[in-house]
């Protein structure tokens, strides 16, 4: 398993994760010797079925198990959303992500 | 023994819960707050402590016994839990800095029902970050320190709650375990340390690390006690759909008394394959053991588990794997902590590079590329199987032996600092618990001894699904057999 810093910055990208330079020289022989003993599994008994056992499947999650589909009392909305790091009271608030170009949603006071 | 607070739960609560008995909840509860407010310092087991929340409860509960009510099994006793599980109104932190000062608006499932039965929840004990970790070093608040060594670490990632019943700073804790987290810590304060069989404790509340293997659990200073909380946490709940009921006779909370006699107790061979590179001296002690446990009529069973021996490899696929899913919520929106960026792609970027400390950011990449294009079937795909192949040949494990007896860590507590440089040979420290994790098992750590340094050492017993009375019941028969079990004082602690 080859890893370089290329790699570790391609995956840090799929995680939504900033690294400096110093966090990906630490990274590279991290992940490498991780990965090199969890390479493993591969050669593992059982690695290669790809069935799962019905009894296991059952013992994972039971369907009857799942509440009644009935209307209850949801979480207080206005009180997680006060807590946000940003918000305007009724939404949370995001940087804008719709590009300079693209046309403005309709109703949107920009 | 004569405070109150050092009595086995069942008598603190029968005597609260007796009108005439002058101990009420609230004694009981500024008892335990005088001991952290004394220890803490020095033993950074609680992060957050909540004194006037802790008082009013008790008072309820001297108020319910005034006036008639049975405030339930475990009236007035002090319950510390790990700052992972939501309380409604205290902080979460989860060992993190990227909550900020986020507070729950609701109660997890099992802290909600350890309340109902009475108990009064006293603070939050400190974590490794997100329950990632084996030593509480990755917490982003610093160590806990082992009641038994300062200059060492109590374990983890449940490391605070351990210490803090290991100290004497409260007689109940709560924990999570996803691949040893209740069991290690437990091993490495010197008292008892359950993992439920996975679906018997709701999960709902529980700041999730890996899904499918996280369960929470009691610690205590005895098996009964332990089983006392045990007993009120358990059952089916509407908020966590893997939580169910279980039809293996006896649940536990009805303890069958019993000895060790004709019971066929399994050895794995594979289970001291690691001893070379990662130590022996909690193998060595468990071992050493076996003498009395065959004196007290049990049959020694060798069983053959090759697979055990590869269960860290699976773990480290598996676990980061849903751990790089289930954190992608923590992204500067909604919760806590939030970089300045001007676009929303660099806000999640900044905030979690900000937010999360070394070792959380190392398991989102592991978990990331496990589950990426080009990888996923050489990695997680297989592991899956892997996992699966596991819990089969643990199935047929115990059609020839009742329960497995094990160390519980390779090794005693070790230092500060002495395996924070290289993050394969911590991980390889959770030999001997995450298969439990793996294969859903019921699991329990016990005191065992100590080493020459006066360090203890634990030994865990595992048995088959949905045999947690089973567990339970032969912890009490080795608990009696080996008579070992003792927790520090606080006037012996730091």
């Amino acid at each position: 398993m080859e890893v370089d810093e290329r790699l570790v910055r391609h995956v840090a990208g799929l995680a939504r994760l900033d690294l400096t330079d110093d966090e990906v020289s630490r990274l590279v022989p991290q992940m490498a010797s991780i990965l090199a003993y969890v390479e493993r599994v591969a050669a593992l008994p059982g690695a290669h079925e790809t069935e799962q056992p019905a009894d296991l499947d059952a013992q994972a999650i039971d369907l009857d198990a799942l509440r009644p589909d009935e209307p209850g009392t949801p979480l207080d909305l206005l009180g997680l959303i006060r807590q946000a790091p940003a918000g305007d009271g009724a939404f949370y608030v995001v940087p804008r992500f719709l590009g300079e170009d693209e046309a403005p949603l309709e109703g949107d006071p920009s | 023994m004569s405070d109150p607070l050092d009595l086995p739960v069942a008598e603190q609560a029968a005597r609260v819960r007796d009108a005439a008995d002058p101990l009420t909840a609230r004694a009981l509860v500024d008892a335990s707050l005088a001991r952290i407010a004394a220890h803490n310092e020095a033993l950074n087991a609680f992060l957050h402590v909540a004194p006037e929340r802790a008082r009013a409860a008790a008072d309820r509960v001297d108020a319910d016994v005034a006036a008639g009510r049975d405030p339930g099994p475990l009236a007035g006793v002090p319950l510390a839990v790990k700052d992972n599980l939501e309380v409604e109104g205290l902080p979460l932190t989860c060992g993190s800095r990227i909550l900020g000062t986020w507070k729950p608006l609701r109660t997890a499932t099992s802290v909600a029902r350890a309340e109902a039965a009475g108990a009064v929840v006293v603070g939050k004990t400190n974590l490794d970050e997100f329950a990632m970790g084996s030593s509480t070093e990755n917490s982003a608040f610093g160590p806990s320190r082992n009641p038994y060594d300062v200059e060492r670490v109590p374990g983890g990632s449940s490391g605070g709650s351990a210490a803090a019943v290991a100290a004497g700073l409260v007689p109940l804790a709560l924990g999570s375990d996803t691949g040893g987290s209740i069991r290690q810590p437990a091993a490495f304060c010197g008292i008892v340390g359950f993992k439920p069989t996975y679906g018997r404790v709701s999960r709902s509340g529980l700041v999730a690390f890996a899904s499918s293997l996280d369960q929470v659990g009691p610690f205590a200073r005895s098996v009964a006690d332990a089983r006392r909380l045990q007993a009120v946490l358990e059952g089916p709940d509407p908020l966590d759909a893997t939580s169910r009921a279980f039809v293996t006779p006896g649940s536990a909370a009805t303890p069958v008394p019993r000895g060790l006699e004709g019971l066929r107790i399994g050895r794995v061979a594979e289970m001291t394959t690691e001893r070379r590179v990662v130590g022996t001296e909690g193998v060595d002690r468990v071992e050493g053991l076996r003498a009395q446990l065959d004196a007290a009529g049990a049959t020694a069973v060798d069983v053959a588990l090759p697979a055990i021996a590869e269960a860290i490899a699976i773990y480290y696929v598996i676990a980061p794997a849903e751990a790089s899913s289930n954190l992608a919520r923590f992204d500067g929106v909604r919760y806590g902590h939030r970089a300045e960026a001007d676009s929303l792609e660099r806000l999640y970027a900044k905030t979690r590079a900000e937010g999360f400390g070394a070792e959380v950011k190392r398991r989102i990449l592991l978990g990331t590329f496990a589950l990426s294009a080009g990888y996923a079937d050489a990695f997680y795909k297989r592991a899956r199987g892997a996992q699966v192949a596991l819990g089969q040949a643990f199935a047929e494990a115990f059609e020839r032996c009742d329960v497995l007896v094990s160390a519980t860590t390779p090794t005693a507590a070790f230092r500060l600092g002495e395996k924070t440089g290289d993050p394969l040979a911590m991980y390889r420290s959770d030999v001997l618990t995450v298969a439990a994790n793996l294969a859903g098992l019921p699991a329990v750590s016990i005191p065992a001894g100590f080493n020459e340094q006066g360090l203890p050492l634990g030994l865990q017993v595992q048995g088959p699904v949905g045999a947690d009375a089973l567990v339970f019941d032969v912890a009490e028969a080795l608990e009696r057999q080996l008579a070992t079990c003792r927790y520090v004082a606080p006037e012996e602690a730091a």
